[in-house]
């Protein structure tokens, strides 16, 4: 080889060298252009050009990249801005609505919640809920002579499902309980906030002496100390499978303390009621099917529940039940028009009787307010006259997700 | 060399390169680990995954256009903002609404006076917790452990610790009324106190009841501190004490240069805190070469939840240097800078941009969950006392004060050696 020849390569070679780490940065770039991330000198906007977005949306983006930006730039740790900032702003915009059928779950809670509708109870086997009905959260109780604050309704946090097979069952724990207390911490109750504040009335008009003030203070404070949330509650209660959780528990007045294990129960989507002869749904996957399998003229669904469920399965159940069209629809407060809800008939007309009652809430309230009043649909108890909110559940890119009120349920005149 | 050789190693230096040029951007700034974004190039990941803002302008979209009821757009975005800064799990960086900017700038100014008290939180009105010597609340009777339960007439049970002294503080020479609930009386009484310029004492000197310790309570690290401190030490060594109590409970800190400035009297020439920033390498700061006053006194520091920030570091110094043992409660876990940054439309971001570490390198910064709840942070006490809430924090007394009384058996039975 030549001189000029070995020359030649040698260049070549330094600069496929060269160009290769370029290649590379190159690649990075292009990787994190998809992730999000911005090199310098970029608005970020390039991925939201649809110009029939309103100009209003574009400013709330452009508000949220700057300020992940910012923190990405400013934050004394390094930050990666990825799917979890996304979750943090959609987690407080549901927080925000205070409705207790609008949850955001992160992606621990989110997949424990997506196993249920599957009929896999993981933690010890219980889902809970909370007793207040939405009108109320958030009302003031009534001022009372002196009270200067308006407080407040606290929600009770309510067994609403035991699972068959599960710890829970075995320990003897019933829909209906409230829960007090996980492990050390404390779930403040109405009756507590009532306490303090007439506690605060007396002592501002002058009623109680210090030294009782002392006394009743140090217990509130102590007890202030080891509050925790539905949220926190949720966690111990619901998800895992491994150790044991110390649970604080009231029934019919009186409180009760015990030890369970966590673990994980499977169920299927139809379950005998207490009563015999009936069964009771759950709106997870397989029920339209099993209950198409149910054998028999006449059938009896015990709707006295409440519970998680993925809601388009009420409209499953409705079709399986022999009814078709638009059985009902979602009316909202905004003045946008009703949604409507349909059902594909395939199933055998059958006698079906519902069993409801005070009970009967969500899921179950709607499935009964679409089919009352049916041909070959009796009812048995009384329906409460109550709001049936239909919640749709929606999932984040990185597992975590929330359910959302999209408006009331109203039934539909429709074909068999 | 032959030349298969040199083909081989010419084969091998273009994927090195190009991972090397993959990884530049975060080689050079010190982190070595890559391999997540590799493995999305690789798998094409990046192509099919929406970016973070495309994720929260779809649910922002979803949650407006279905929810049942109208949103207010601008409390939606406050709340996206809020939930976003959230996610860092850092309690001191926050989004700021406009509402919440306004009152925080208000907190920084504020030319009105007070009586001449410190009150903390109480569930039933403001718990006194100190009176200053020489103040107009002394002058007028108010003392430690009362409970306020009125100003000027009207009832403030239950009401937030800031808007009850915004209404105790005013124009000097103005009075205020105050209903107080008092131990050893049954009936409330009523006093009337004309507010005043008050100097806040931030070092006292106080003899322990029935002991021959000596205590000194820093209520802050003001500029004038390390001043007072010192004057309160020697007030302190007259009285020949064989052991030294430093109480920075519900301390919520101040000028670290006068934490450093007291430390010295314990450990000098010594790094006593290092300052990371972002981006930089971390700096130490050392005390200076003094005179150390009391080098052979057994030392015990209190600590408590509301201790912060220069208590932390003030604690936790004489801790690692095993100049002190300390007693009392886990401190809050504050030793970080935030800045605040103004944002378009009055919000404003309030941000760590700095932490403070101990000369051990521990990091003490509070963690909490995305629910508040506290996870982890702040300086732990060797001996855990809790308080009972009441225990009057400045009587001196132990019998009044448990953490106190467990700092005197600990010095009494000299299991605080020269530490």
């Amino acid at each position: 080889m030549t001189r000029v020849q070995r020359n030649f390569l040698a260049t070549a070679g330094v600069l496929a060298v060269v160009f290769t780490v370029i290649a590379g940065n190159t690649a990075r770039q292009v990787v994190e252009a998809g992730q999000g991330v911005a090199s310098t000198g970029r608005t970020g906007l390039s991925g939201m050009l649809a110009s029939t977005e309103p100009g209003g949306l574009i400013s709330e983006a452009e508000y949220f990249y700057q300020l992940s930006q910012m923190l990405r730039r400013e934050y004394v740790d390094p930050v990666v801005v990825d799917a979890s900032f996304a979750a943090g702003a959609v987690r407080g915009m549901v927080g925000s609505l205070q409705d207790p059928y609008s949850l955001f779950m992160d992606a621990e809670h989110f997949g424990a919640f997506r196993q249920r509708l599957e009929g896999v109870y993981d933690g010890i086997g219980v889902e809970i809920g909370t007793d207040l009905p939405m009108a109320e959260w958030g009302q003031p109780v009534e001022e009372s002579e002196g009270a200067m604050q308006s407080l407040d309704r606290v929600p009770d946090v309510v067994i609403t499902f035991v699972a068959p097979g599960s710890s829970a069952e075995r320990a003897g724990l019933q829909v209906g309980d409230l829960i007090r207390g996980v492990g050390d911490r404390v779930l403040m109750t109405r009756a507590d906030v009532e306490a303090v504040e007439a506690l605060r009335a007396q002592a501002a008009a002058g009623e109680v002496s210090a030294r009782e003030l002392n006394a009743q203070r140090q217990e509130i404070v102590e007890r202030l100390n080891r509050l925790t949330t539905f949220s926190a509650v949720r966690r111990e209660l619901m998800t895992g499978t491994e150790g044991a959780v110390a649970l604080v528990f009231e029934r019919d007045g009186t409180e009760r303390q015990i030890q369970l294990n966590r673990g994980r129960t499977e169920i299927g989507p139809l379950q005998p009621s207490d009563l015999r002869g009936a069964y009771r749904p759950r709106f997870a996957q397989g029920v339209a099917d099993a209950i198409r399998d149910l054998n028999g003229n006449a059938i009896t669904l015990d709707l006295r529940a409440q519970g998680d469920a993925d809601y388009a399965l009420i409209l499953e159940v409705v079709a399986a039940l022999g009814f078709s069209g638009e059985v009902g629809a979602v009316q909202n407060e905004r003045g946008s028009s009703p949604r409507p809800l349909m059902a594909q008939g395939r199933g055998q007309e059958r006698e079906v009787t519902l069993l409801v009652g005070p009970e009967t809430r969500g899921a179950y309230l709607v499935l009964a307010k679409l089919l009352r009043d049916r041909p070959g649909i009796s009812l048995v108890g009384a329906l409460p006259d109550r709001n049936a909110p239909w919640v749709e559940i929606f999932e984040l890119p990185d597992g975590s997700g929330y359910t959302l009120n999209l408006g009331d349920v109203v039934r539909g005149e429709v074909t068999s | 060399m032959k030349a298969g050789l040199k083909v081989l190693l010419f084969a091998l230096a273009l994927p090195i390169a190009f991972v090397f040029g993959f990884g530049w951007k975060d080689i050079s700034a010190g982190e070595w680990d890559f391999t997540d974004s590799l493995r999305d190039w690789v798998s094409g990941n990046h192509r099919e995954m929406p970016t973070p803002t495309e994720i929260f302008t779809e649910h922002l979209a979803n949650i407006r256009d279905q929810y049942r009821s109208e949103l207010d757009r601008m409390d939606l975005r406050n709340a996206a903002m809020a939930g976003l800064f959230t996610s860092l799990g850092d309690p001191h960086t926050q989004f700021l609404n406009p509402q919440m900017a306004a009152s925080f700038a208000d907190e920084t100014r504020g030319e009105l006076v007070g009586v001449g008290a410190r009150l903390s939180p109480d569930p039933f009105g403001a718990l006194v917790v100190e009176v200053f010597r020489d103040g107009p609340a002394e002058r007028n009777g108010l003392q430690p452990n009362d409970t306020i339960t009125a100003v000027d007439g009207e009832n403030v049970s239950g009401d937030d610790i800031t808007s009850i002294v915004d209404r105790i503080r005013g124009e000097p020479g103005t009075s205020v009324r105050l209903r107080v609930l008092r131990e050893e009386s049954d009936e409330p009484l009523e006093l009337t106190i004309e507010r005043g310029r008050v100097q806040v004492p931030t070092a006292t000197f106080r003899p322990v009841s029935g002991t021959d310790f000596a205590m000194i309570s820093i209520s802050g690290f003001a500029e004038s501190t390390p001043f007072q401190f010192d004057q309160a030490l020697e007030e302190a060594l007259r009285t020949n004490p064989r052991g030294l109590i430093i109480d920075v409970r519900t301390n919520p800190g101040g000028l670290l240069e006068s934490a450093v400035a007291m430390l010295s009297r314990f450990v000098s020439n010594r790094p006593v805190v290092s300052m990371q920033m972002r981006g930089e390498r971390r700096q130490t700061v050392s005390t200076p070469t003094t005179r150390e006053l009391a080098s052979n006194l057994p030392v015990v520091v209190l600590i408590n939840e509301q201790s912060a920030s220069a208590s932390e570091i003030f604690a936790g110094v004489l801790r690692d240097y095993n100049r002190a043992t300390l007693v009392g409660e886990t401190t809050y876990g504050k030793a970080s800078v935030q800045t605040v940054l103004p944002l378009v439309d009055a919000a404003s971001a309030k941000i760590t941009i700095a932490r403070y570490y101990l000369p051990n390198g521990e990091d003490i910064s509070r963690r909490v969950d995305p629910d508040g709840v506290y996870l982890s942070g702040g300086v732990a006490p060797d001996v855990e006392v809790t308080s009972n809430f009441g225990d009057n924090l400045l009587s001196g007394d132990p019998e009044q004060d448990a953490q106190l009384a467990e700092a005197v058996r600990l010095l009494e039975s000299r299991v605080v050696t020269l530490r």
